[in-house]
């Protein structure tokens, strides 16, 4: 089992090969506009300042296994992201992962909130209600609002109406281990767009994984514990 | 309604895109009123020689070049608002003069207004002037209509006077008579308002039919025939009023186009469409900020709040550390009672509402739980723009929340910058010194008798900060390949020669040193801030430089005078100077509009001693796109000017961070000048204060406060 899990954990590290470049200070070439006038003038090293390096730094196998509450499997099939997640900032019920690759996503009673450093578009800020409610009942309605940033950095709102049903009992990959859970399917109708979540609940009511929507590009995050 | 599947297609109907998120591809949904607007000839939105009512969608910027045997046409078409687009054209004629030899250059503007959207039966009508203020090569004027019938079909007819008058055309009931644009040796430039919808006019008109999303059909009736050399001669086979055409756009951001004109030429044109309003990373691709830490919860950082009371010095050094890592130097602090106040100087935000956001984090993160205001306070080159103050609950509480953006905006507190009273300044972690090599190029476009002209080469640049606000920089080029029109120079005793020999600067100076300053910038009061700058302030011109700006915080309006003593430097570009010495400047007067308009007037005196005025006006996005355009008015007669009577032009910069996606405080950007003569030419000095200050003033943080918790 140890093996196995270390092997995973290779795997996901070795597919965390986002390149990370140096630090542009991004500062105002100073005296630099000269030719502000006529000329069109480009400093020749074109700026492909990056994000940071991949965050690297404590995700050992021995981090993991010491305290495995603070890790997630966050998987993006349209990015090709399947990567392991460790807590970075636990604020009551709101938790904040980061990636291995870097990006951070943050969780309210196991639902998506908000995520940063994502291709596309991110969630600024997110909120469900009815979500609980339906879960606990075995169904029911809920209704989502997701914030985003448009292409003026202005706040995006986008509502969607959703239906909770129960879909029976399901074996879930955790990636190292498997459970057993409560599917519930969650479909969200906005304006211009239907998408399907999906969680799995363990038998005291608790999100142990789920599949929700983030945007046209990168479709679904699914996490789960490991 | 996604991708580029609605690039083409002429319909107005909406629809949706009720599928499986997982199909859906990361582009952007197409606007109804921009379906199928392809663009002309002419570079303008339309059929293919004659105009239509259709705009393109807002804020779309269109570059096409369209040609045929004997004429080059590089259009540049902005369009200003949703119903108002405006043009700026640069032609080749071969052999205009009909003497085997000549090529003709000649510049024109256009201006369009739609004054009626189409509706169920009405059709949207537009007016428009072409080649307004040019030498009148393409003058004409039209009134125009254009009704979608179906999905795919879509007609127009228009009444022209002009050139588009000028085919089969029939006698205007009120103004019979056109007097001329404009007089062979004139100096042009000028709206020759005396000529406007006057004179004999026609009839014109066409149908385009979209085949499919991408492919479009052209037909029509052509009343121009004015494809005239100097002498009267054809430049054309006009064998027919009619001509035929396709428009093809594979991509959203490509037109390509083909047609047969008047039954005897065939025309090819493309067009690089590009909407400041529609990032290729909505967003960015920015890295993710560090979460704000609340003060109930269970983080590391909390715990190691409780080990023990840190001293201010403590506390700073943390927080330098992790602004560092948000790409923020701290400048200074103070902790007093349950109130921080910091300053810090954004490196790496283009916004400075997500340098405060960032801020905010960190300080949430590395200051006491004791704290509960936060005061932050912005600064660049040294100056302390603006303060803005949050309760640190509510940064605690609004993190995530939907309407949080929104929120900690209004609980927000903002004002000028507070005084340096109780600030302990922080030693930087970046070095006082920095320098570079690059690679450097200089584009002129469309000036004189050259469509292009070009200098590429090596620069090296380096610059000392000795305080903050106290900054010593410079560069020294060396051109590898000029290609760079140096026509001879006629001397005018009355109006020195200040921007016309900048070709001969350019040959000589093998290296030059491009500049070489001192700058100081300050803030004499909490609205008034000021600039002095000595040394070789540009290519052509060095001396001293002072400006001081007024601008309240919370004020859509600014003011500021610029006083300069400048003498002309030597042509070869190293320490000397030439005899010529001017003392000019000007008192400016900005206004920011509510839909992102920003006017300016300078009023003063010119580089060559001239006195008169410029005015500008920008369109500025939020997401830091610039498109303008200018004219300067002096008291040098026209004749005297040249070419083109005044100074005027496009100005145009576009954000780095829209082209790359990553975070990144530069531009990139260009002024096309009609032509660059000695008449209302300014001196080029950098760190004007208006740009630098109003960044983190009230209207600008608001515009971008989106950004804040990104």
């Amino acid at each position: 089992m140890t093996l196995t899990r270390l092997t995973f954990l290779t795997a996901c590290a070795a597919m965390t090969a986002l390149a990370g470049c140096g630090e542009d200070t991004g500062e105002r070439a100073l005296g630099a506009a000269m030719y502000a006038g006529t000329l069109f003038q480009g400093t020749g090293s074109a700026p492909v300042e990056t994000g940071p390096a991949p965050n690297t730094v404590g995700f050992s196998a021995e981090a993991v296994q010491a305290n495995p509450e603070n890790f997630q499997l966050f998987t993006i099939n349209a990015l090709g992201i399947a990567e392991l997640a460790r807590l970075l900032a636990d604020n009551g019920p709101s938790k904040t992962w980061i990636s291995q690759s870097g990006f951070t996503a943050t969780f309210e009673n196991g639902i998506l909130v908000a995520t940063r450093g994502l291709v596309g578009e991110d969630i600024m800020a997110a909120a469900s209600s009815g979500l609980g409610q339906a879960l606990r009942a075995g169904g029911g309605t809920s209704s989502r609002i997701i914030e985003k940033l448009d292409s003026l950095n202005q706040i995006e709102r986008m509502t969607f109406s959703c239906t909770v049903v129960a879909a029976g009992t399901e074996t879930i990959n955790l990636g190292v281990r498997e459970a057993t859970g409560r599917r519930f399917n969650e479909n969200c109708r906005g304006e211009t767009l239907i998408f399907d979540n999906i969680y799995w609940l363990d038998a005291s009511g608790t999100i142990i994984a789920s599949r929700q929507y983030v945007s046209p590009t990168v479709a679904y995050l699914r996490s789960n514990r490991v | 309604m996604f991708g580029v599947s609605a690039a083409m297609a002429i319909g107005r109907s909406r629809r949706y895109a009720l599928v499986s998120v997982a199909a859906l591809t990361a582009a952007v949904p197409a606007l109804a009123q921009d379906r199928g607007v392809t663009y002309t000839l002419y570079g303008t939105p339309g059929l293919i020689e004659m105009p239509s009512a259709m705009s393109a969608a807002d804020a779309e910027i269109a570059g096409t070049i369209g040609y045929f045997p004997g004429q080059l046409r590089n259009t540049f078409t902005f369009q200003i608002t949703p119903n108002l687009s405006g043009s700026f054209r640069y032609t080749g004629v071969d052999d205009y003069a009909n003497d085997g030899t000549t090529k003709y250059y000649d510049r024109s503007f256009d201006l369009r207004y739609r004054f009626n959207d189409e509706s169920k039966w009405m059709p949207a009508i537009a007016i428009g002037l072409q080649d307004f203020l040019g030498t009148g090569l393409y003058s004409a004027e039209y009134i125009v209509a254009t009704k979608t019938l179906s999905d795919s079909i879509r007609v127009t007819g228009g009444l022209g006077w002009g050139r588009l008058g000028s085919y089969n055309g029939f006698t205007n009931p009120v103004f019979p008579e056109r007097p001329p644009v404009y007089i062979l040796g004139e100096t042009g430039g000028l709206p020759a308002y005396q000529s406007y919808f006057r004179g004999d006019m026609a009839l014109f008109g066409g149908v385009e039919w979209a085949a499919s999303e991408k492919l479009m059909f052209k037909a029509e009736y052509s009343s121009d025939d004015g494809y005239k050399n100097l002498d009267g001669s054809d430049q054309l086979d006009r064998r027919i009023p009619f001509n035929f055409g396709l428009a093809y756009r594979p991509v959203d951001n490509f037109q390509l186009g083909v047609s047969y004109l008047y039954g005897s030429t065939f025309a090819i044109s493309g067009s690089v469409l590009i909407n400041p309003r529609l990032a290729i990373f909505p967003g960015g691709l920015d890295s993710p900020p560090p979460p704000v830490v609340v003060r109930t919860g269970n983080t590391a950082a909390a715990q190691s709040w409780a080990s023990q009371p840190l001293s201010e010095n403590d506390i700073a050094a943390r927080v330098r550390e992790s602004m560092q890592a948000e790409g923020l130097e701290l400048n200074s602090i103070d902790i007093s009672g349950s109130t921080a106040r910091v300053r810090y100087t954004n490196l790496r935000f283009r916004t400075e509402a997500q340098g405060l956001g960032r801020a905010s984090r960190v300080l949430t993160a590395e200051l006491p739980p004791s704290i509960d205001t936060i005061t932050l306070e912005p600064m660049q080159l040294g100056i302390p723009m603006a303060s803005v103050s949050f309760n640190r609950t509510d940064l605690e509480e609004l993190e995530n929340e939907v309407g949080g953006s929104a929120e900690i905006l209004a609980r927000a507190e903002m004002g000028p910058a507070g005084t340096e009273v109780g600030m302990i300044a922080v030693d930087p972690i970046r070095d006082d010194f920095t320098w570079g090599i690059a690679p450097y190029f200089q584009l002129i476009l469309f000036s004189g008798t050259e469509p292009l002209q070009l200098a590429i080469g090596v620069e090296a640049s380096a610059s000392y900060r000795i305080q903050p606000n106290v900054i010593l920089a410079g560069s020294l080029r060396q051109p590898i390949y000029t290609h760079i029109e140096s026509g001879e120079i006629l001397y005018d005793p009355d109006l020195p020669v200040v921007r016309r020999n900048s070709a001969i600067y350019t040959e000589q100076g093998r290296p030059a040193i491009n500049y070489l300053t001192a700058a100081y910038y300050g803030r004499l009061a909490p609205n008034v801030y000021s600039r002095v700058t000595v040394g070789y302030l540009e290519e052509m011109f060095g001396g001293i430089s002072t400006e001081v700006l007024y601008q309240p915080f919370d004020a859509r309006w600014a003011v500021s005078a610029e006083l300069n003593y400048v003498a002309q430097r030597d042509f070869n570009q190293r320490f000397g100077f030439q005899d010529y010495q001017v003392a000019m400047g000007h008192g400016s007067v900005y206004y920011a509009f509510e839909n992102d308009f920003v006017a300016q007037v300078d009023v003063g005196r010119y580089l060559a001693g001239d006195w008169g005025a410029t005015f500008s006006l920008n369109r500025e996005f939020d997401n830091g796109w610039q498109v303008g355009a200018y004219f300067t008015l002096t008291d040098v007669p026209f004749e005297q000017y040249g070419e083109g009577s005044f100074d005027k032009g496009i100005i145009l910069e576009i954000p780095i961070d829209f082209i790359f996606g990553q975070p990144n405080r530069r531009t990139v950007g260009t002024t096309i000048q009609s032509l660059n003569r000695d008449g209302g030419a300014q001196l080029y000095v950098d760190g004007r204060l208006y740009d630098v200050v109003r960044e983190a003033h009230l209207g600008e943080l608001t515009d971008a406060w989106g950004r804040f918790w990104r």
